[in-house]
């Protein structure tokens, strides 16, 4: 019986580690890279102009504060990420991650998605380099989401496969020792 | 890198975007190109011409002057005005930079497909025919389902369906004219939906004053860069 008690505990120490460890390693995963980087704030690394600086039309002066540029970035940015969203196939990356597991969510994020050209036709640079940006991180990340739900899933169908396989050994264990003891000696 | 493979197959099958039967077509025309969303409504207008082997090469007018050379391996996008282009290279197993509409429009849609796919149903009747594939990749994974109709013409409409019967593109033909062996529509209504069945946004292309590809008065908007252009690359 004490064997059985020292399993359990083993297994649920696993568990706890195992739920905390992946949570740690997911949950910057689950993020979303492309809406993480709307702000209103200057960019990290952002330096003031240099004196006597003149900004072409329509940007801000120095010392107005911090303006986006002219063209449409969060426009750009939600296109992106709803072009970005329609053009994934999110069953195929999460078969992907059942099948491969950890390998599946490696070529997820490694697996590069373009974006649709025609989305591009008669836009400008500015909008061509955030809209581009944006879709590829979060095509990725989509597809990386779907891959992480994939081999999750199936490391809980095989933790679940695997606590029922202990439950019962260890159970069968302990009625052959209960009746090993009440059995009456030869 | 099967799921890779999976991706690009999907993207070629799917997308209607295999290069090899857009390489059989040559032509020009004049183009307007509105796209709805849910952000609004935008227009585009220009030029473009459809070169033997299959590339494309696109002159914007409006509403900012840009062209856009689009390659089998590369795809430029040039800005006269600034004398900047963006470069974008592509390496295997990427698929080609395709203008998905276009490309279903001057596709026999049976064409598209990956060779593992099977025809499930065929109809004909009113002078229309109409098929129903099991759009299957070479490893033999079923992918999705493709609906076409078609007339002597040429296709009318072609929907692309994923496993669960969820649309995931609609491609509606109008009118056609006939450009050398191929008949090019002068319409083209493209709704691109998303995994759950919503509709995302719809391409709207008209295509005006369709001739054949002319080489002695050459392509334009083939995003000729000069020795003095700003090259950016483009991750693409």
């Amino acid at each position: 019986m004490t064997r059985s008690v020292g399993s359990c505990e083993w297994v649920r120490t696993v568990l706890v580690v195992a739920v905390v460890s992946a949570a740690m390693i997911l949950l910057p995963m689950f993020q979303r890279p492309a809406m993480a980087q709307q702000s209103w704030g200057p960019t990290p690394g952002y330096t003031p102009p240099p004196p006597g600086y003149a900004p072409p039309p329509g940007y801000a002066a120095p010392g107005q504060g911090y303006y986006p540029p002219p063209v449409d970035a969060a426009r750009a940015t939600t296109e992106a990420v709803n072009d970005a969203h329609a053009d994934t196939n999110g069953a195929l990356w999460f078969f992907a991650g059942c099948l491969l597991t950890w390998i599946g969510i490696v070529i997820a994020y490694v697996a590069e998605p373009t974006p649709p050209p025609a989305r591009l036709l008669g836009k400008s640079p500015e909008y061509l380099a955030v809209y581009t940006t944006a879709y590829k991180s979060e095509a990725r990340s989509a597809q990386g989401r779907a891959a992480i739900w994939g081999a999750v899933t199936t490391v809980a169908v095989v933790v679940v496969i695997w606590i029922v396989v202990v439950v019962s050994v260890t159970h069968q264990a302990s009625t052959y020792n209960t009746a090993a003891l009440v059995a009456p000696a030869p | 890198m099967v799921p890779t493979a999976l991706a690009a197959a999907l993207s070629w099958a799917l997308a209607g975007a295999a290069p090899a039967p857009v390489a059989s077509v040559s032509l020009a025309a004049d183009f307007v190109l509105n796209t709805v969303d849910a952000t609004g409504t935008e227009r585009v207008s220009g030029a473009l011409s459809v070169l033997p082997g299959g590339e494309i090469c696109v002159a914007v007018t409006s509403p900012r002057v840009q062209e856009m050379h689009l390659s089998p391996r590369e795809l430029v996008i040039y800005y006269p005005d600034r004398d900047l282009a963006f470069v974008a290279r592509l390496s295997p197993p990427q698929p080609p930079p395709m203008l998905d509409a276009l490309a279903a429009g001057m596709s026999d849609p049976s064409t598209t497909l990956p060779s593992g796919s099977k025809l499930v149903e065929s109809t004909h009747a009113n002078g229309e025919l109409v098929t129903r594939w099991r759009v299957i990749d070479a490893s033999g994974k079923e992918l999705g389902e493709m609906r076409a109709v078609e007339t002597r013409l040429g296709a009318r409409s072609v929907e692309l369906s994923d496993k669960a019967g969820q649309p995931q593109r609609r491609f509606t033909f109008g009118e056609r004219v006939r450009v050398g062996v191929r008949s090019v529509p002068r319409t083209i209504v493209a709704d691109y939906y998303s995994p759950g069945g919503t509709r995302q946004r719809e391409e709207q292309w008209t295509l005006d004053r369709i001739t054949r590809f002319d080489p002695q008065k050459g392509p334009v908007g083939c995003a000729k860069l000069g020795a003095q252009t700003k090259v950016q690359t483009l991750a693409w």
